[in-house]
């Protein structure tokens, strides 16, 4: 095992190794340097050089790598010169803002998702089971902002029931005060996921029900209920718990377009203006956090299989 | 400013593809919304107690900043990293007043002495010197806005002036021989010249900003004045005014403090700041010890941001705000001739409002490239080419009727002192205005062909120095791409210039990669690009006179394409000189029949403004006054 753990660990290092060298590479290609890009074209040759040098960017570009590095392992993951904060103090204002909306967002999707789908298995091939993959289908189908944009247009310009654009507010409990401009973000996000959930769920429980376990229950005299809520439904929640867990990046990524549509202050929001604004402290911030986040919940997830499954470390 | 807005779309669609779909919902969402007029703005906080349709005191005023925009920088003495229109024209010059404001709460853009902290500008010595008077106004601590806030100014741009955005070798404070506090309220400026008083005053002085004692400082809680800058010499190597600007850059890098700092709570404007936060969310309130007139009725200025045009359309329309731009997809067509649609969008719940920039849009000729800078180098070629823009067919088709011709480096809208008479020829299209026959027939009698649908230099002598027999009239255009009216408006001219036998090859780029291209570049196997479409050129500050030193003058910064002209370089150089405006004309003239630039139609904003709240107008250089707003009932 401990082997199988610094093998793991190793390979997590090279790749973030890897990344970050990609990443800080990436914004010496901004076309006419990263400076360039922060200063706009109305920046003079004496002004450009003046920044390189103010920024270490007429250093080698080891030098560079080292310098950023040393600063990323001390927790400064950069000053966004263009918002005058920390890419730190950023993140802890945003983030929690966002990770409230992905949760809202998957809670209702789950509580929507799991019940349907499985009645969508137990009554397969039935109206009901039909008219719901169509939902989903359309849940599919229909980019997240644009499903946005129709819940925007309904609820908020035409009847006026919601507001358009989620509180303005820069901590998360201001956020939460007002559960109203929350509603059409949150079904928004929730009906992308609310397909996911309940094609997935519906797939385990079908899965499931023709187990030889199911038969069992049901020759011990296990009534109907029992054996859908209280066997297959268990046996099912596995999948999903484990895509919950891999589709974590993805969760993020479609927040983006629901921050975008609905002006909600998360670090989606954060991430969108900083990629419009070419502000490249920002942007490799964040780009880190992502890479480092995942990289971890890479290494997590093997460890835990491992763990699970002692075949994992051998092969 | 003029180019960040483009740009912001630009970068938008770029970096996002999905931009165009999400523009699309919009429009298809708004379009089928109906009728708005039942919507009201957002004066939730409108006063309450005025008669239906009088002034009323109080009411906050929802004001929409422009996509992706954000007011981030609170210190005058700004950085070019931190530098907009919007961080300074309207949001430091709400609470900071310069020494002295331009524009007004109108389309003028000239200088506006009643809204300044200092009178007139008196010059003496032949022009090689300024007295400035100040009119004793107060700072909110109590202190007066004296010469010696002047001085602390003058004081930190000897000593931080690679720091402060607006500086250029040879300009202030290079030129500034020596300043002196001549009384409590009189600053004496000599300069190492004689200077125009025109351009002094609109280039120069439109710079300097007093700064009150409580910022002369090292630390917070400090003594004003303790910090030594505003005493500081060139004998230390302005050591105490390098410790005070390090302090106050230190406390403008801490946004989420603006609001509760006790640097920034001290103003000299009619605002002061209540509540910032980072996501961009700005509340202002009066400053009731504003010495200036009007003082503000508006209980608060509340600035909101948005990602995107259709985003705040979609406020305008729920009432959530009181002041933001309509997209031009979401305009009715009209024509060039009519500044505002006969039918409002938004229907009598919002007012409508032209917002002019005052800027130019251009396309960029490189003349130091190997193959085309000597086409280029013709003016007949380049007059052909300008004769090639269809601005007006432009103006209806792309823009939907509202823009305008452009002529020259001045716009022509709204109507200002510096736009020469030969700018307003031709219904404002210039001395060169749209006409295929004319390009064509100016390029056969300088020895040109149509050769298999493309002019071909058959005569050399006719066609001038370094253009050899059998070059053809072929040109790439680099554009930005991801915005739908640039690439109709490169498309239609490419369509129109085939037909007088001009090739225009148009090569997509980000906006990014043309602003990287944009340095200018010398001879050789790197400068290949021909033209750029490189957006516009923006006259709303550091500068309010718009000369072309920083544009046309040989060598400079932002002369992209290395246009050369020693007739232009003269009469630029006489704007700085000459006090006449004749002179201005002169060169602004020159400009335009010369075309260093191929000018390119000009746009301007519709900006809805809530039918409660009145005297809102928008100035062409960006700067916003709510003191002159107030609300109805």
């Amino acid at each position: 095992m401990v082997g199988f753990l610094i093998r793991r660990i190793g390979q997590a290092l090279i790749v973030l190794f890897i990344v970050t060298v990609i990443t800080l590479a990436l914004v010496h290609l901004f076309p006419g340097g990263p400076v360039r890009a922060l200063l706009g074209p109305k920046a003079t040759a004496q002004q450009l050089a003046y920044y390189n040098q103010l920024y270490g960017f007429d250093k080698p570009f080891y030098v560079q790598y080292f310098k950023w590095i040393g600063q990323l392992l001390h927790g400064n993951l950069g000053f966004s010169d263009k918002l005058n904060q920390s890419v730190t103090s950023l993140m802890s204002q945003d983030l929690p803002k966002t990770i409230v909306l992905v949760l809202l967002g998957t809670l209702v999707s789950l509580l929507f998702g799991i019940p349907l789908g499985v009645y969508q298995a137990v009554r397969r091939y039935t109206i009901g089971d039909y008219a719901l993959t169509a939902i989903s289908f359309l849940g599919y189908a229909t980019p997240t902002f644009f499903f946005g944009l129709l819940l925007v247009d309904w609820f908020a310009i035409q009847t006026h029931i919601f507001p358009p654009f989620a509180p303005q507010a820069s901590s998360v409990w201001s956020i939460l005060a007002d559960p109203r401009a929350l509603v059409l973000p949150v079904i928004s996000y929730a009906f992308l996921l609310y397909a996911l959930w309940s094609r997935y769920m519906r797939s385990s429980v079908m899965d499931n029900l023709v187990q030889d376990y199911v038969r069992t229950a049901r020759a011990k005299g296990a009534s109907e209920r029992r054996v859908i809520w209280g066997h297959v439904f268990r046996n099912s929640l596995v999948s999903i718990v484990t895509l919950l867990g891999l589709s974590l990046p993805t969760l993020v990524a479609g927040a983006i377009f629901i921050e975008v549509v609905f002006n909600y202050p998360g670090m989606g929001l954060a991430f969108y203006t900083a990629a419009l604004n070419v502000d490249y402290q920002v942007l490799l911030g964040f780009t880190v956090l992502a890479t480092v986040a995942t990289v971890v919940g890479n290494l997590l997830a093997d460890v835990g299989y491992a763990i699970l499954d002692p075949r994992v470390r051998y092969s | 400013m003029f180019r960040n807005r483009r740009r912001t779309r630009l970068a938008r669609v770029a970096v996002v593809g999905a931009a165009v779909l999400l523009a699309t919902g919009i429009a298809a969402c708004s379009s089928s919304s109906g009728s708005s007029s039942s919507t009201t703005p957002s004066s939730s906080s409108s006063p309450s107690s005025a008669p239906a349709g009088a002034k009323a005191v109080g009411g906050t005023a929802t004001v929409a900043l422009p996509p992706s925009v954000t007011l981030s920088y609170i210190f005058p003495f700004t950085s070019i990293a931190n530098v907009s229109s919007y961080n300074v024209n309207q949001f430091q010059w709400l609470m900071f007043r310069p020494l002295y404001m331009f524009g007004g709460n109108n389309t003028s853009i000239q200088v506006n002495y009643p809204l300044s902290p200092a009178e007139a500008p008196v010059y003496s010595d032949g022009g090689k010197a300024v007295t400035i008077n100040f009119k004793g106004w107060k700072w909110s601590d109590g202190e007066t806005v004296d010469a010696q806030d002047l001085i602390f100014w003058l004081n930190m741009m000897k000593a931080e002036k690679a720091n402060y955005y607006g500086y250029a070798p040879g300009i202030a404070p290079d030129n500034v021989v020596s300043y002196s506090a001549t009384g409590p309220n009189t600053v004496v400026v000599h300069f190492d010249k004689t200077y125009s008083a025109l351009w002094f005053t609109y280039n120069q002085l439109a710079e300097f900003t007093p700064m009150p004692m409580a910022w002369d400082v090292t630390k917070l809680g400090a003594k004003a004045g303790s910090g030594g800058c505003s005493t500081d010499s060139a004998k230390d190597k302005w050591a105490k005014c390098v410790a005070v600007y390090t302090f106050l850059a230190a406390q403008a890098k801490g946004a989420a403090s603006y609001a509760t700092s006790p640097i920034w709570g001290v103003v000299d404007g009619p605002w002061k700041l209540s509540a910032y936060n980072t996501d961009g969310n700005v509340t202002m309130v009066p400053n009731t010890a504003y010495s200036g007139t009007p003082k503000p009725t508006l209980s608060a200025v509340k600035f909101l941001p948005f990602t995107d045009d259709t985003t705040i359309y979609t406020a305008l329309k729920t009432g959530q705000i009181d002041i933001g731009a309509i997209p031009k997809a979401d305009l009715p067509q009209k024509p060039l001739s009519q500044v505002l649609p006969t039918t409002n969008p938004l229907g009598s719940a919002y007012n409508l409002e032209p917002f002019y920039s005052f800027g130019f849009y251009y396309y960029q000729p490189n003349f130091d490239n190997a193959k085309t800078g000597p086409i280029f180098k013709q003016l007949y070629i380049r007059q052909a080419l300008q004769e090639l823009m269809d601005e007006n067919g432009d103006g209806l088709a792309i823009w939907r009727g509202y823009a305008y011709p452009e002529s020259g480096p001045i716009p022509t809208q709204p109507d200002n002192q510096w736009v020469p008479a030969v700018q307003k020829a031709n219904a404002g299209q210039g001395p060169y205005p749209f006409s295929i026959s004319n390009a064509k027939a100016l390029l056969t009698s300088h020895g040109w062909q149509e050769v298999g649908g493309v002019m071909t230099c058959e005569t050399p002598a006719k066609c001038g120095a370094g253009i050899s027999k059998g070059q053809q009239l072929s040109l790439t255009y680099d554009f930005a791409t991801g915005q739908q009216t640039v690439t109709n408006e490169v498309q239609n001219y490419k369509s129109d210039a085939a037909q007088a036998g001009v090739k225009v090859n148009l090569v997509g780029q980000t906006f990014n990669t043309i602003i990287g291209e944009s340095t200018p570049c010398k001879p050789g196997p790197k400068c290949t690009w021909d033209v750029l479409w490189f957006g516009g050129w923006g006259y709303n500050g550091p500068g309010f006179e718009p000369t072309g030193e920083s544009l046309f003058a040989t060598g400079s910064g932002s002369n992209s394409g290395s246009y050369s002209d020693p007739t232009m370089d003269k009469l630029i150089n006489a704007t700085h000189t000459d006090s006449s405006l004749a002179a201005f004309q002169q060169y602004a003239t020159y400009a335009s029949q010369q075309l260093p630039f191929i000018w390119t139609t000009n746009e301007y904003a519709i900006e809805a403004v809530s039918s409660k709240l009145q005297n809102v107008t928008f100035s062409p250089l960006y700067t916003l006054f709510p003191e002159y707003w107030y609300f109805t009932k």
